[in-house]
């Protein structure tokens, strides 16, 4: 599997802990639960060792639904999985880039009756640039004439993407943008 | 409680568009986008070398314009999370407004770096409501863009020191966030 988080991290991490499985949220969260259930039904009853942990990574996502009070679906099937198998929250750590998940754990947390506490949120994953990416860019400064008011890249498509180009169309700054967007299905 | 199967298309059609009152500016030019590609002749990245003969997207194109507009991979959380489109905008000195989740700008200044609000407004960030958020956004971009060509290389000038600041604090930033998350992984 595509290790997600910057590589410097995870090699801290697999330094410390043994790395049973990494659950990625970027996999599960527009599909059927069923494929999330198969995947933490083989840790059912699992004896964790002291130094073994799963670790879930859960960025570029999140689809709320008001049914579950504006909490992450994902997160929302996940911990009822981890109850209905047993999973010990202490063994589980999750990496996100989304700040303020603390608390939306703290809420599933009572909503489902679980205790996860285990949450480290980071910007360093596979997207932040490498350090030598950082220092060869500060090295290159080249003075481009800027003929253009804007760029606004959008690729997959979701509604704040959208209706950000919407509103450029509807203020008729369209042309006046490089500008370029993915939605075709 | 039982599982909630979140399906494909509710993603994408959005539960938060079709029950909001203010959806008017989407219903009008949605389907000028929606189920269609477009890519500006000059945004195809090109793939370049580091110095690890490693290749990376060059995305060196956008300094071409006065400003990023960043639409983040999350808008309509009522927290940020940023990606790549934020720190490529900083590697690449430029100035951005985001379209992301509320305090974006608050969670980057709160890690050191520095936004543009002595340039335009940035209560957008502030704004619980994404339309508000994009329709503040928008409206910056409206107001700079009655800017001349002259005002606006002035206006760059000017924010020169905030993304030179920006592109030297990313590495900075790389070392704080090692050390917190090796502290974080000590008491784990």
């Amino acid at each position: 599997m595509k290790n997600r988080l910057y590589h410097t991290i995870y090699d801290s991490i697999s330094s410390r802990f043994q790395v049973l499985d990494i659950i990625d949220s970027v996999h599960y969260d527009y599909l059927h639960p069923d494929i999330l259930e198969e995947k933490i039904k083989i840790f059912e009853n699992f004896t964790f060792k002291e130094n073994q942990r799963l670790l879930i990574y859960y960025h570029d996502t999140g689809f709320y639904q008001h049914a579950n009070n504006g909490c992450s679906v994902f997160f929302f099937n996940l911990f009822q999985l981890f109850k209905k198998f047993n999973i010990p929250a202490e063994f589980v750590i999750i990496f996100t880039n989304h700040y303020g998940l603390k608390n939306e754990i703290d809420q599933l947390n009572s909503i489902i009756d679980y205790s996860m506490t285990n949450i480290v949120e980071t910007s360093l994953w596979h997207d932040y640039p490498l350090v030598n990416q950082i220092k060869e860019s500060q090295q290159h400064k080249q003075d481009i004439k800027k003929t253009f008011l804007y760029t606004c890249l959008n690729n997959a498509k979701r509604v704040h993407r959208v209706l950000t180009l919407c509103y450029l169309k509807e203020k008729n700054l369209l042309e006046k943008g490089i500008i370029s967007y993915r939605f075709k299905s | 409680m039982n599982l909630i199967h979140f399906p494909t298309q509710t993603r994408i059609n959005d539960v938060f568009l079709v029950g909001n009152k203010r959806n008017d500016i989407y219903k009008k030019h949605s389907d000028y986008f929606l189920d269609s590609t477009y890519t500006h002749d000059l945004a195809s990245p090109n793939w370049v070398l580091n110095q690890n003969n490693e290749y990376f997207d060059d995305f060196s194109f956008i300094k071409q314009s006065f400003v990023f507009l960043v639409t983040e991979t999350i808008g309509e959380y009522p927290y940020p999370c940023l990606t790549e489109k934020t720190w490529r905008t900083m590697l690449n000195r430029m100035p951005f407004m985001i379209v992301g989740g509320k305090h974006s700008l608050k969670l980057l200044k709160s890690f050191g770096f520095k936004t543009f609000n002595d340039y335009w407004n940035e209560d957008y960030d502030n704004f619980e409501n994404l339309i508000d958020r994009i329709e503040m956004v928008t409206d910056n971009l409206d107001k700079l863009s009655k800017l001349t060509q002259n005002d606006l290389d002035k206006l760059n000038e000017k924010m020169l020191p905030i993304v030179e600041h920006n592109i030297n604090h990313l590495e900075y930033f790389y070392n704080q966030q090692t050390i917190d998350i090796e502290e974080k992984l000590q008491n784990l």
